[in-house]
């Protein structure tokens, strides 16, 4: 990973999307940037709240009020996003960049067969016939591996398991081989083993297409598993990115650190301890200064400078790839060497 | 899906029993003696007395109850002394004058509240919601007969573009040929354009009027229930595919917001049988609902009872239709109930 | 400041609404205590005059003030909406409590008995109770209280039957909480607000029915101020070119009604917080 990277098929530049609440204004996501190359996987973590759904939707240009997306940039191929008309939008989504949510149970219109749902992503898109575009869609429902696909496409909804729904909504995010897939948390509502099914499910039918893929997530062993490289969300800020290896041998942000540890795995030693936050994530609604985390940090919690000084992205030893918006990344870098052997 | 439906029945049947029960007795109730009302004042003793075996009145109630109830069954719903008719004809000829508004104001409330439905979720939150509201609240809030009153004040009086408070046709004009009992379909069929155009200028008013305080009704429902559905995931998810907010609207969001909609209509019924009467009273419709008035002013119970038993029996039957229309047309529960 | 918040909470709609209401409650306490004019009193000098300084809303056909008589209707109006609004909402909540505590026979008896009411439109109900007793105020007030109970009974029974059925109420009745305690503790307090809802929305609804029958001429008979029978006799110099004789109880019904339409929904939405929040549900 040196000098030949590939182009960035998505750039994202300053997003910023507020909510006018009864409180007055909620930012959920705030000044977030990041670049995602072709074939790319980068998965977002955080805690539920932090803005990660609310990113994605920022990036779709699918903010409703009371919402708004107050500032920045989405490049996608080439073009901002949040200077087009809603009518070429609705040209790019499903085509160029499409979704998987998170709750394949809601996402299907229940009064509606499966097959036409996922034929018009494909006919809103395509110039084909209904005859083809029914053919396309029983091989993409094949695709995704669900059994009997011709079957499938004469279903109701509710007639399918969630994870075969899941399924759908995967085939129709791909209906139109797009460059980017932003998979909002697609395994949160499903049990354990047809999480794994579908992650499986992702892995395969992105590599086939070449697609990048933004996963967004609150689950650490995901992102361990599937993506290149990692971002962490808090109060809507992006507080730590780096490749996968970097920040899952030695995160350089308390965040993540304890995000890490407030999933054990097999393999981690048991009596390492388990340093999991306090508290919860800050409310949005009042302007805060100082480090956004400062009240819940094992680190900064005693600290003056977390609670006064808001901490800006500064590079972890020395690899510009790799940063963390903490004051005391390079202590917290050390202290994460020691506690993972 | 049958057990379901069978349930339904029965409990209605047993509502329009419940109805008729109610309904006799409340005829029994009232004071005056039924026979020498209809005998006459000034009838003779023995007049009356005939009069009341002839009403079965010497019978215990319960048997009174019976014959009333199987002479309604049968057609017979007692014979109407301030017009002298029975009333089932009185009903009959008057009924198609009643549809007919009914027709012309069901229409346009429908059409207009499916589209200020769409347009208000179109823009919720936003300026043509806010006016779509307000419509609902003014049409909520206001008297039909009132309304019916400044439709003539400003059309009639004021303007003398439409005509006043004269029926269904202007004096002078003969009706058309009764096929159908409807005016604006006799009158085509018989192709007497002049007449069609009578009518249409006559119903104008009343139904517009009639039109407006359905779709109050509607499109409150309507907009309540798309709002919902514009909140489920699947509208996002078909916006992510591509689709506007227009298309989402009408083609996503529309069909299955009308579900719970259609659920509803049967308030709707009772709302139309109400303000039929109030329209027609104001616009001299010689309908149903005025039929019902004038008897009412009249003292002619007979009428007044068979109208208050059709109205249960139209506003029971409504509401178990659109329970089981409401089944067949969602697939969850269709198919979970075969 | 609690006033801006109050106004925040409720919402500019809610405001002029609540303004509206006052100024109908305005003339029906204080005109016929301050106006000159008196709402019977005829003047045969000064028939059918239109709005002017010394009668706002014009004369009738017989010399009466119609501002006078506008608001002795409005007194009439707020009156019997308001009791036939309590009665009818308390009837009712007797009738649901009742079904849903002693379920059974009790129960299904008296629900078909709500079901039959139900049946019949609240007009027509009201109708043909006028026709029963006679024409006139009373028996129009009785008619629409009566129209009013079998919906507070149904929401009242489907509350009783939830909250009885909560774990802590099954746990209290085990521990030998006599009944009576168990509906004075945790009934009332869980069905008070669902009572003001069902109420308030009822009470345009009432305030329309009385007004129609008042027109149809089976509620308060001709001579009483009273805006539907009001109504009734603008309605023929309406059509000659008097307008302001039937106008104006009129503006007055929209004004009631509406008003408290928007209250009883913003009350509706504060209370509930399931439909106060789902608008303002941010994604995370």
């Amino acid at each position: 990973m040196t000098d030949v990277e590939p182009e960035p098929v998505l750039t994202v530049r300053g997003l910023s999307t507020e909510y006018a609440t009864d409180r007055g204004q909620v930012r959920a996501v705030r000044d977030v940037s990041f670049e995602l190359r072709r074939g790319e996987r980068l998965g977002i973590v955080g805690e539920s709240g932090s803005g990660k759904s609310a990113l994605a939707l920022s990036i779709l240009g699918l903010i409703e009020p009371p919402g708004r997306t107050v500032a920045g940039e989405v490049w996608l191929n080439g073009r901002d996003l949040r200077t087009l008309s809603e009518a070429r939008l609705n040209r790019i989504r499903g085509k160029e960049i499409s979704v998987v949510f998170q709750d394949p149970l809601t996402a299907l219109n229940p009064v509606r067969r499966i097959g036409p749902q996922l034929a018009e992503a494909i006919t809103m898109h395509q110039d084909v016939g209904r005859a083809a575009a029914k053919q396309a869609a029983i091989e993409l429902l094949d695709d995704v591996e669900l059994p009997r696909p011709a079957d499938c496409y004469r279903r109701y909804p509710h007639e399918l398991s969630g994870g075969m729904r899941q399924r759908v909504m995967i085939a129709v995010a791909l209906a139109n081989a797009p460059d980017v897939l932003i998979a909002d948390e697609p395994t949160t509502a499903l049990d354990v083993t047809t999480q794994a099914q579908i992650m499986r499910l992702i892995d395969k039918v992105v590599d086939e297409r070449g697609t990048a893929v933004v996963l967004i997530t609150h689950n650490m062993d995901l992102v361990a598993d599937f993506c290149d490289t990692v971002q962490v969300m808090y109060a809507g800020q992006v507080v730590e990115r780096g490749r996968r290896e970097q920040l899952l041998s030695g995160s350089a942000h308390p965040y993540t650190a304890a995000l890490m540890v407030s999933v054990p795995s097999l393999d981690t030693d048991r009596a390492a301890p388990l340093r999991s936050l306090e508290g919860l994530p800050p409310d949005l609604a009042v302007e805060h200064t100082g480090c956004a985390l400062a009240p819940r940090c094992v680190l900064g919690r005693e600290r003056e400078r977390c609670r006064s000084e808001s901490p800006a992205m500064t590079a972890v030893v020395g690899d510009a790839a790799w940063v963390s918006r903490c004051h005391f990344a390079g202590e917290q870098h050390r202290l994460t060497m020691e506690t993972t052997p | 899906m049958s057990r379901f439906l069978l349930t339904r029945a029965l409990g209605a049947a047993l509502t329009i029993v419940g109805a008729s029960i109610a309904g006799f007795v409340f005829m029994r109730l009232l004071p005056g003696d039924p026979a020498r009302l209809i005998a006459g004042e000034h009838a003779s003793d023995e007049a009356v007395e005939l009069q009341r075996q002839a009403l079965g009145l010497h019978e215990p109630i319960w048997r009174q109850y019976l014959m009333y109830v199987s002479d309604f069954v049968t057609g017979d719903w007692g014979f109407s002394y301030s017009r002298g008719e029975p009333v089932f004809d009185q009903f009959v000829n008057a009924l198609p004058a009643t549809l007919e508004l009914a027709f012309v104001a069901v229409g346009t409330a429908l059409t207009a509240s499916v589209l200020g439905a769409v347009l208000a979720t179109w823009s919720r939150g936003g300026v043509v919601d806010g006016l779509v509201r307000a419509s609902s609240y003014v049409g909520l809030g206001t008297a039909p007969f009132w309304l019916g009153l400044l439709a003539l004040i400003v059309f009639f009086e004021r303007l003398s573009v439409l005509p006043g408070p004269e029926g269904r046709l202007s004096p002078g004009v003969a009706a058309p040929l009764r096929v159908t009992g409807f005016h604006l379909v006799d009158a085509l069929l018989a192709g007497q354009w002049s007449t069609w155009w009578d009518a249409v200028q006559h119903v104008l008013l009343p139904g517009l009027t009639l039109g407006f305080v359905l779709y109050a009704w509607l499109v409150r429902m309507i907009r309540a229930s798309m709002l919902e559905f514009v909140r489920e995931p699947y509208a996002l998810v078909a916006r992510s595919k591509g689709r506007g907010r227009w298309a989402v609207v009408t083609r996503d969001v529309l069909p299955n917001a009308l579900l719970p909609a259609i659920t509803a209509s049967g308030l709707i019924v009772a709302e139309l049988l109400t303000s039929t009467v109030l329209a027609e009273t104001v616009f001299n419709w010689p309908g149903v609902g005025r039929l019902v008035t004038d008897a009412i002013l009249q003292q002619d119970f007979a009428v007044v009872q068979a109208f208050i038993m059709l109205s249960a029996f139209v506003t029971v039957t409504a509401t178990v239709v659109t329970d089981v229309l409401y089944s067949v047309a969602d697939p969850r529960v269709r198919v979970r109930a075969t | 400041m609690a006033l801006r918040r109050t106004w925040q909470r409720w919402g500019p709609g809610a405001g002029i609404a609540a303004v509206g209401l006052g100024l109908i409650v305005v003339a029906a306490v204080a005109l016929p205590l301050l106006w000159p004019w008196n709402a019977t009193a005829t003047d045969f000098a000064a028939t059918m005059r239109g709005p002017s300084w010394t009668h706002p809303m014009g004369t009738d056909g017989v010399g009466r003030d119609v501002l006078a008589r506008f608001a002795a209707g409005a007194r009439i109006s707020l009156l019997i909406g308001l009791v036939a609004v309590t009665i009818g909402s308390l009837a009712g909540m007797v009738v649901g409590v009742t079904a849903g505590l002693l379920r059974g026979w009790v129960d299904e008896v008296l629900m078909r008995i709500m079901d039959v009411l139900m049946a019949f439109p609240a007009l027509l109900l009201a109708m043909a109770v006028t026709v029963g007793l006679g024409t006139g105020l009373r028996s129009a007030t009785v008619g629409v209280t009566l129209s009013v109970v079998p919906w507070v009974a149904r929401v009242a029974r489907a509350e009783t039957l939830r909250i009885t059925a909560l774990p802590l109420i099954e746990a209290s009745r085990a521990i030998g909480l006599p009944r009576l305690d168990l509906v004075r503790k945790h009934v009332l307090p869980h069905l008070l607000p669902l009572l003001i809802i069902q109420a308030t929305s009822a009470y345009g609804s009432v305030v329309l029915a009385v007004a129609a029958l008042g027109f149809l001429g089976l509620g308060a008979q001709v001579p009483t101020p009273e805006w539907g029978a009001m109504i009734t006799e603008g309605m023929e110099p309406a059509l000659a070119g008097a307008w302001w004789v039937a106008l104006f109880p009129g503006l007055g019904m929209l004004t009631l009604v509406v008003c408290t339409n928007v209250l009883s929904d913003r009350i509706r939405d504060l209370m509930d917080p399931r439909g106060a929040l789902a608008g303002r549900r941010s994604r995370g």
